[in-house]
């Protein structure tokens, strides 16, 4: 075998693998066909890449089933509908606390300038009863002063939100 | 994709299911034939990553690319975090080998194996290229997508990966071993 026929049997080789998939242009196919009729060597590679085509289809049949990979995400589902579970259950009360600490301050705050209607008056008397009783208590414990006592308590209340919040989203970032 | 959104499990099924064999073969593809006990391991990471970062997928790109580079970064995560075993892969396959009895290895099971050993030797991206090509059964616009290549040089990473395995498969010491086995 000369050099020339060498060099144009590797050539050829490269071109093989394309041409196995029916991936090669007219007349690069052509080229091919034409140089397999003379060469054992070449129709030999062919044999090979033509086995190799058939192991690599094979390999489809490898892939495992999906279901096989899912529980985790059923852990991490139920995980999700706990931290759900928590997070309402920490933040309801907490908005709840501020509503109403604010609720009655200002109730306790602004009562004067609203007697004069009677309807409001009746209802916001009975949700001062309630919550006036907590609230002198709290001003009491707080040494008096409402503005400082409404301050600490809003401010403990938004903090505890936030940070059930960021705890949260942490956990199911996680 | 709204409702697996809302953590319906069956529907995130459905929505991942059609791009299993894309995430399987890209996570074959980088661990290859060393790491394949971690293959597992990595693909349910890669599901519970997904599933937990659904919500950030946004509609700019294919679920199938985002799903793609979620298998790639876990995948390529494990290999950045392990050893690296220098074992050969030809000592691997005896070791393996000594346990096995003759008659328990099939023909299929074996073509298998060799084939497995033979890849792994591949290029990471030839093998990529050729696990989504065969495995995972995309076109070479669907891998020239996912791989963002151009698809002239995902037929170049296809072909040279394949010259290659004929190069490797024509090796003295693998030819012998595949007609003692065979």
């Amino acid at each position: 075998m000369n050099r020339f026929e060498n060099m144009n049997c590797e050539r050829i080789e490269t071109m093989l693998p394309a041409f196995v998939e029916r991936d090669l242009a007219g007349e690069d196919a052509a080229v091919v066909s034409m140089h397999l009729e003379t060469c054992a060597s070449c129709r030999e590679a062919l044999a090979v890449f033509v086995s190799l085509e058939t192991a690599l289809v094979a390999r489809r049949d490898e892939v495992p089933a999906l279901d096989g990979y899912l529980p985790a995400i059923a852990v991490a589902r139920e995980r999700r509908l706990w931290i759900r579970g928590i997070r309402l259950v920490t933040s309801v009360p907490g908005v709840a606390i501020v509503l109403v600490m604010w609720a009655t301050f200002l109730v306790s705050h602004y009562s004067n300038r609203i007697e004069s209607n009677a309807a409001v008056k009746t209802s916001l008397e009975r949700l001062t009863a309630f919550s006036k009783r907590g609230l002198d208590a709290m001003v009491a414990a707080a040494g008096g002063d409402a503005w400082t006592l409404t301050a600490v308590y809003g401010a403990l209340a938004i903090g505890v939100i936030v940070s059930a919040g960021a705890l949260t989203m942490r956990l199911v970032r996680d | 994709m709204a409702r697996a959104l809302g953590g319906d499990a069956r529907a995130f099924r459905d929505l991942v299911g059609a791009h299993h064999a894309t995430a399987y073969a890209v996570v074959r593809a980088i661990l290859g034939a060393r790491r394949f006990d971690d293959v597992d391991d990595v693909m349910q990471l890669v599901y519970l990553k997904a599933y937990q970062g659904l919500a950030s997928f946004r509609g700019d790109a294919k679920f199938s690319t985002w799903l793609y580079q979620i298998a790639r970064r876990e995948a390529l995560d494990v290999v950045s975090r392990k050893r690296v075993d220098s074992t050969p892969i030809d000592e691997i396959e005896i070791a393996a080998r000594a346990d096995a009895s003759p008659d328990a290895v099939t023909d299929e099971r074996d073509t298998r194996e060799w084939m497995e050993r033979a890849m792994g030797e591949l290029d990471e991206s030839y093998r990529t290229a050729i696990e989504l090509r065969y495995m995972a059964e995309k076109s070479y616009e669907e891998i020239a997508e996912l791989m963002r290549l151009p698809v002239g040089t995902v037929k170049t990473y296809v072909h040279r990966g394949k010259l290659e395995l004929k190069r490797i498969l024509s090796r003295p010491a693998w030819r012998e071993r595949r007609g003692a086995v065979s």
